[in-house]
């Protein structure tokens, strides 16, 4: 019989017709030629003659084709798939597949509640931390143009410091050219009180500019202006902050132009600044701002705005926006060397000219706001959120597993599907679909799981102590990288299964049994293949976190560990303040001598001292030192951590005195100057000759105003991870001016609880004076702890997330070893009729999960290795890979993972084999 | 005496197109039909006069088909090979008879103006 079909085939391939429409045209055209061949066969035509007139029905070559163009361009081409309304374009087909997924994941509860779940928790963490990430590292201050924003610090070869004496500042302010404007600023705490009712607030000291040059406009009422810099002491006005406006005031408006007293003083409130205002340091918000030049009368009467030594004042500034960097410095410097040299007054010898040439004032870009908790926190952000992306990656792997084993009960479905005419770009389209929307759902159960998360996160005491004020809420920002993520996790988790369904073998799955071998053999053994390699990955993934989280707790401990020169324990700490009601000069060091020597007559007490900065409680201060008889290299750190003590400081402490001796009440504002240092200064300047009777000075090389008296041992002062640092105390009576405008913290030594001492203190303090402020009651151990705030939240976090991480591992374990069992029942069954003992199966059955966990395993230790590298900046006192926490991990892994695998492997040994045989 | 065969000249294309419409939905008025036997038909009907090729044919049953005038169907009978089978639809039987009138209509007009004058 002629080839009819081919012939009519070649002729309609221009059109492109879908091959389901071609193939029907192509049958009954053939159909057509072949009735007329036959006729004309009966008629008496030669079957070539035949065959010739036959096909002249197809006259020219493209007549056919072009007859149906014009009739077929207006068919769809895309064959229609079952249960949709015709697909005839792709919205609507899109429509379909999502109207077909959410009835698949509605059809099966469990399996979407499962994956959700999963998913949400991996999605969920990334989020919670990113927003945490967001707010301290990558958010900019809400002004406007932050870009243009400085920090000015002052750089020397011997040391740096962001703090500038105020006459300073109001040069620089006046003869810089590069800036559109430049202001000062100061914290200080306030003692409030509003109506009568006494309170605390964060304040802040700012030049009149301050607003302006931020472009900060007030929400209510009106900000600084240049009016109120003029005049020292002549508007005691208040700008308040609208985080306060809530909670002072309830933003009642009428709060604007109150009467508010800030230590002991009258203001007035003039305004309120916007909602997301808090300040320039990004997580120490500020309560209320009073201009600068009411300095003095708010802090102890001391006028630190004329004191050409006094370096207290932070300034910044708003680059010009034609300006660069480079120019801004340059010129500011030009000034700087100007006001400098007329600082330094009259002979400038070579070796001043020197020194004055090698400072330098640097710009810091600041449009994030002040560093100090970016800095602290950058590193063991990044470390959370890598480790929160491996959660993410296990969570996603377990979901594609769970997919993998669903597909599997959806062959003949897919089956089906193909052969009534879906391509395979729809059908992968169609599970990439079904992942999107598990990604979707995933992504909204994440939304509210880091709602949750960021309230814990900013309840750990991550400030070392102090509240973390800042604002977690999922912003545009969090919300698109949520987004990203969910989305990134479906083409994860989604493509595998989706392209594994795609090259399946059409033939072999309609024809066979779901669990015959014939089924097996064409797509069950890659299927199986690709979970197997998913579980390893998994297992891999959970290894890495766990020897991670392993380290870094391990670290922590070992940072517990560290003697921190002094003793912690039974250590009561009290905050008193009375600068806040107005103690000044010789009153203020009397009030305190009062309250040191009460509280040393009280029942158990053993030893207690005053000091401005306890250890581990604050930023230790800092300050240049000059040692008579000791010239600095030329590039030598010549600062020294300082603090002010009062007598039995070192006992109370228990800080061993190495040589000479304690401070004693005599050593007052009348007496000779003197100082005590640690053994490192000690050590440093005067190698192992005696310190006692050496001279230093703050103020000149020569100065030699200051006697050392004793030396001391080493302390840890800011962190227990800190090298030892040059340490230099001063009697508090000695105090240089200036630096008594600070609270002071009572060191109690008692055998009694701290509990019950807080009692008899606060009444004995009471005793002294009734309306001495007590800022806070704590312990040193407590303090010390806090100190450690920032590696027990790594260390807490990474130990969730390692646990986290196996549970999920475990699971997709037991799944897959599920699914083996169901599978290989058959099997089972064979070999148990044919005497195979139960522990036999079970150890066959384990056997395989353990070598899926061997290789993951295998696989993890490198990169578990890899990622201690990258955490090793949070290390103490442990190697990168460290070989013990690495094994102790997977011994931890291999256990759990042996838990998962027996349940299904002791579920095959219960296998029937009559049971089992005949269902295959 | 049957007329030999003539195959309309392209000039008469528009002619046709419009005529065979009519004729195919005609064929089918009666009972469903496949397109090889609408074709001879066709031809046998006419007595050679008109002829549809399959490059012809077969678009025009599709595109009737689509504007929905007819149904087509595969039909399976015992010992043959399955056929396509084509039947007038509700609206197709309306646009033969709408169809149908005109062509009447305009035939006589054209024999009132042709036709010889008897005296």
């Amino acid at each position: 019989m002629p080839k009819w079909k081919e012939e009519i085939t070649r002729r309609l391939a221009p059109l492109k017709l879908a091959p389901a429409r071609e193939a029907e045209i192509v049958e009954e055209v053939a159909q057509h030629l072949e009735d007329s061949y036959q006729e004309l066969v009966v008629g008496g035509s030669t079957e070539d003659e035949a065959r010739r007139m036959a096909l002249e029905e197809l006259r020219d070559e493209d007549l056919l084709a072009r007859g149906l163009r014009r009739v077929e361009q207006d068919v769809p081409q895309e064959p229609i798939v079952p249960g949709g309304e015709g697909g005839n374009n792709f919205l609507a087909s899109i429509w379909q597949d999502i109207r077909y997924g959410l009835r698949l994941l509605r059809r099966n509860p469990g399996f979407t509640a499962v994956a959700v779940i999963t998913l949400g928790l991996g999605i969920g963490a990334n989020t919670a931390i990113f927003s945490l990430i967001d707010a301290v590292l990558l958010k900019t201050l809400p002004v406007a143009h932050p870009e243009e924003l400085v920090l000015l610090r002052w750089e020397s070869p011997h040391g740096a410091t962001d703090f500038f004496p105020y006459p300073m500042f109001d040069q620089l302010r006046d003869s810089s050219r590069v800036f559109n404007g430049m202001f000062a600023f100061y914290n200080l705490g306030f003692a409030t009180a509003v109506d009568g009712k006494p309170g605390m607030a964060a304040g802040q000291l700012v030049s009149g500019s301050y607003f302006s040059v931020l472009g900060v406009q007030a929400a209510a009422g009106r900000t600084f202006t240049s009016e109120e810099d003029r005049v020292p002491g002549g508007d005691p006005v208040a700008v308040i902050s609208y985080r306060y406006w809530k909670r002072q005031f309830g933003l009642d408006p009428a709060a604007v132009g109150k009467s508010i007293t800030l230590n002991g003083l009258p203001f007035i409130i003039i305004g309120v600044t916007p909602p997301r205002f808090d300040g320039v340091t990004v997580g120490d918000a500020r309560d209320i701002w009073i201009p600068i030049m009411m300095q003095a009368q708010v802090m102890d009467g001391r006028p630190l705005l004329n004191d050409p030594k006094g370096w207290f004042f932070e300034i910044m500034a708003r680059r010009k926006p034609i300006v660069s960097l480079d120019q801004a410095r340059a010129s500011l410097n030009v000034d700087y060397q100007q006001i400098a040299r007329q600082e330094t007054g009259t002979r400038i010898t070579p070796q001043v000219e020197r020194e004055l040439a090698s400072q330098k004032i640097a710009l810091l870009p600041s449009s994030k706001g002040l560093a100090d908790l970016s800095e602290r926190f950058a590193e063991p952000l990044l470390i959370l959120m890598v480790l929160v992306g491996l959660v993410l990656l296990v969570a996603c792997a377990n979901v594609a597993s769970l997919l993998l084993a669903r597909a599997s009960a959806r062959q003949k479905e897919i089956a089906v599907r193909a052969a009534l005419g879906a391509g395979r770009v729809r059908l992968v389209r169609q599970f990439l679909t079904e992942g999107l929307l598990l990604a979707a759902f995933g992504g909204l159960v994440g939304l509210l799981f880091a709602h949750y998360g960021d309230d814990l996160l900013l309840a750990l005491p991550l400030n070392s102590g102090r509240p973390l004020i800042i604002t977690l809420r999922p912003d545009g920002t969090t919300l698109i990288f949520t987004a990203c993520v969910a989305l990134l996790s479906a083409v994860i988790f989604g493509s595998a299964p989706a392209w594994k369904e795609a090259r399946f073998d059409l033939n072999a799955t309609l024809k066979a049994d779901t669990r015959s071998a014939a089924a097996e053999g064409g797509n069950q053994r890659s299927r199986w293949g690709l979970r197997k390699l998913v579980v390893v990955s998994e297992v891999a993934l959970s290894l890495v976190l766990l020897a991670g989280a392993g380290m870094l707790v391990r670290s922590l401990l070992k940072l517990r560990d560290v003697n921190p020169g002094f003793n912690q324990e039974g250590v009561l700490l009290v905050w008193v303040d009375p600068t806040l009601v107005g103690y000044r000069g010789n009153q203020l060091v009397n009030v305190y001598k009062q309250v040191a020597d009460t509280i040393a007559t009280l029942p158990g007490v053993r030893s207690s001292s005053l000091s401005a900065l306890p250890p581990m409680t604050h930023r230790p201060w800092r300050t240049g030192v000059f040692v008579q008889g000791h010239v600095p290299g030329a590039n030598e750190d010549t600062t020294a951590l300082w603090n002010l003590i009062g007598p039995n400081f070192f006992r109370t402490l228990q800080i061993p005195l190495r040589q000479g001796r304690d401070f004693v009440p005599q050593d007052d504002s009348t007496a000779p100057k003197v100082a005590i240092i640690n053994e490192a200064m000690a050590r440093f300047y005067f190698g192992t000759d005696s310190a006692i009777g050496k001279r230093l000075s703050f103020v000149s090389p020569g100065g030699g105003e200051i006697e050392i008296v004793g030396v001391v041992g080493d302390t840890k002062y800011g962190s227990l991870r800190e090298a030892t640092l040059h340490m230099l105390y001063l009697p508090y009576p000695q105090a240089p001016a200036g630096s008594l405008a600070f609270d002071m913290t009572l060191e109690i030594r008692s055998a009694a609880s701290s509990d019950s001492l807080v009692g008899a203190v606060r009444q004995a303090i009471r005793g002294v004076k009734g309306d001495l402020p007590i800022l806070a009651f704590t312990t040193l151990a407590e303090e010390v702890n806090n100190s450690l705030a920032q590696e027990l939240m790594v260390a807490e976090l990474s130990s969730f997330f390692g646990l986290l991480a196996l549970v999920l591992a475990s699971v997709g374990l037991y799944g897959v070893m599920s699914y083996t069992v169901g599978r290989r029942s058959g099997e089972i069954g064979l070999r148990m009729a044919l005497g195979a003992r139960r522990s036999q199966v079970l150890w066959m059955v384990l056997r395989e999960s353990l070598e899926l966990v061997a290789v993951g395993v295998l696989l993890g230790v490198p990169l578990a290795f890899a990622f201690s590298s990258l955490i090793s900046s949070e290390l103490y006192g442990i190697t990168k890979g460290d070989p013990l926490t690495i094994c102790a991990a997977m011994a931890l892994q291999a256990s759990i993972a042996a838990f998962a695998s027996y349940i299904p492997a002791r579920r095959a040994t219960k296998v029937d084999p009559m049971v089992a045989l005949r269902y295959d | 005496m049957a007329m030999p065969y003539i195959e309309l000249p392209s000039s008469d294309r528009e002619w046709k197109k419009g005529s065979a419409e009519l004729l195919i939905l005609s064929l089918l008025e009666a009972r469903p039909r496949h397109g090889y036997e609408i074709s001879k038909l066709i031809e046998q009907r006419s007595e050679g006069a008109l002829r549809f090729y399959v490059a012809s044919l077969y678009p025009l049953l599709y595109r009737l088909e689509k504007r929905g005038w007819l149904q087509g169907r595969w039909v399976e009978r015992s010992g043959q090979r399955r056929r396509r089978y084509y039947r007038l639809t509700r609206q197709g039987r309306k646009v033969l008879a709408s169809q149908r009138h005109g062509w009447q209509v305009f035939v006589e007009a054209i024999k009132r103006i042709t036709e010889v004058e008897h005296a």
